[in-house]
């Protein structure tokens, strides 16, 4: 209900959330993003005091609407978003004084079944595995694929501490996770949405790879992934603990398109080497 | 001691998962991404049982198979695939295979089947 009645007063169409330009105003930059397991996310913004702002957001960086207004205090912006356990994942900007925020931020939730999860980081982000994935008991592991030694390279935890804790999961770098326990657990990555054009180099052979984007949806289509004859993608299906295998073969997908979820990570063997651009520009 | 796998596999994504599963699951194992370098480190190592892969690039598992019946009659080998067939089956448990394992097996039935086979140690 509160939503409904801001876009009512804000008005879809008004000037204030087409975000118009104002020479005079530098565009707030979204801060400190923390997702609170399994609760809120946060983050914080500096605004000029008495400014007038619109804080937006997206389920999918698409459709934005606006979840709060206001006018800035002395003190910095500190936005609460008490909703975030509904979504997957959301992301959020600013408009204020009629002008977008420099950034966009936000979080993405992952299921970590029992076993092991294939996973992946989709924003720009310092933090640190340690600081990623917290309370996680021992014998829970991060594994990256080292393409030099075309193997696996573990960083487990062992007495309540990761081996490697200042290890970081970068943008679109891929992992496979082991969950422990017998319990379906989450993790969620937060951040900055990395704009513009974004290149991962596949190299050819096998590599583990991800989209630098938070976005969902076919490899091919929707993140643009440069799939040649013969190139193998591999998806691995975290309820039944085996790769599904997706071949493309004659211009087909004869086990039907891979789909790929926010934050996941997939294997692909690729018969020549190709930079995989992705280009992201986030309108009004 | 770990029994010790040697698992040959020149698809990187089911070799290094399996071999971190097995490991978790107390296991030592060593990989190798073709039938050259299975056969050196077959020389090097005290090897309690091999998994090897009926596709590889270059040579047949089943021609590796065979090296491992001539050199090490004692290891069990176990024969992974993705490839189906009764034919396949026959020829590999007549050419000396102690067991067959498929790719699209779960992880814990593929671990199920290494115990089995395991000599003597048994699962870990």
């Amino acid at each position: 209900m509160r939503i409904r009645s801001l876009i009512k007063r804000l008005g879809s169409g008004s000037r204030f959330l087409r975000g118009g330009k104002s020479d005079s105003f530098a565009p707030p930059i979204l801060r400190e993003p923390e997702r609170f397991p399994y609760g809120p996310f946060r983050w914080k913004s500096q605004l000029p005091p008495g400014t007038d702002y619109a804080v937006l957001a997206s389920p999918n960086l698409r459709s934005w609407v606006p979840v709060s207004q206001g006018k800035a205090q002395e003190a910095p912006l500190e936005y609460i978003d008490s909703d975030a356990p509904k979504f997957a994942c959301r992301f959020y900007r600013l408009l204020a004084n009629e002008i977008y925020s420099a950034n966009v931020i936000g979080y993405a939730s992952v299921s970590l079944p029992p076993g092991f999860s294939m996973i992946s980081n989709p924003f720009d982000s310092s933090a640190t595995v340690a600081e990623m994935f917290k309370q996680w008991p021992d014998g829970t592991s991060l594994n990256r694929f080292d393409t030099r030694q075309f193997r696996l390279v573990e960083n487990v935890i062992k007495s309540g501490k990761w081996l490697a804790p200042g290890e970081k999961l970068l943008r679109g770098e891929g992992a496979i996770f082991f969950n422990p326990t017998s319990d379906y657990k989450m993790a969620s990555f937060a951040g900055e949405v990395c704009q513009g054009n974004l290149s991962t180099p596949v190299p050819a052979g096998f590599s583990l790879r991800a989209s630098q984007v938070p976005q969902a949806g076919n490899l091919v289509e929707d993140l643009g992934f440069p799939i040649a004859e013969g190139d193998v993608i591999h998806l691995f299906d975290r309820e039944r603990q085996n790769y599904t295998l997706h071949p493309y073969q004659d211009g087909k997908w004869p086990a039907g398109p891979p789909i790929i979820a926010v934050g996941e990570a997939f294997w692909v063997a690729k018969t020549e080497p190709h930079n995989w651009v992705q280009n992201l520009v986030i309108g009004s | 001691m770990k029994a010790h796998i040697l698992f040959v596999d020149d698809e990187a994504p089911i070799r290094e998962l399996l071999s971190l599963y097995f490991r978790k699951k107390g296991l030592e194992v060593t990989t190798a991404m073709s039938a050259q370098q299975a056969r050196e480190l077959a020389g090097r190592l005290e090897v309690s049982l091999a998994i090897l892969d009926v596709n590889l690039a270059g040579e047949n598992g089943l021609e590796l198979l065979s090296f491992f019946r001539t050199n090490y009659p004692k290891v069990p080998v176990i024969i992974f695939t993705g490839l189906s067939g009764q034919d396949l089956v026959a020829k590999a448990l007549a050419s000396g295979a102690s067991g067959f394992m498929s790719k699209g097996d779960s992880l814990d039935a593929l671990f199920t089947t290494v115990c089995r086979h395991l000599p003597q140690e048994g699962p870990p």
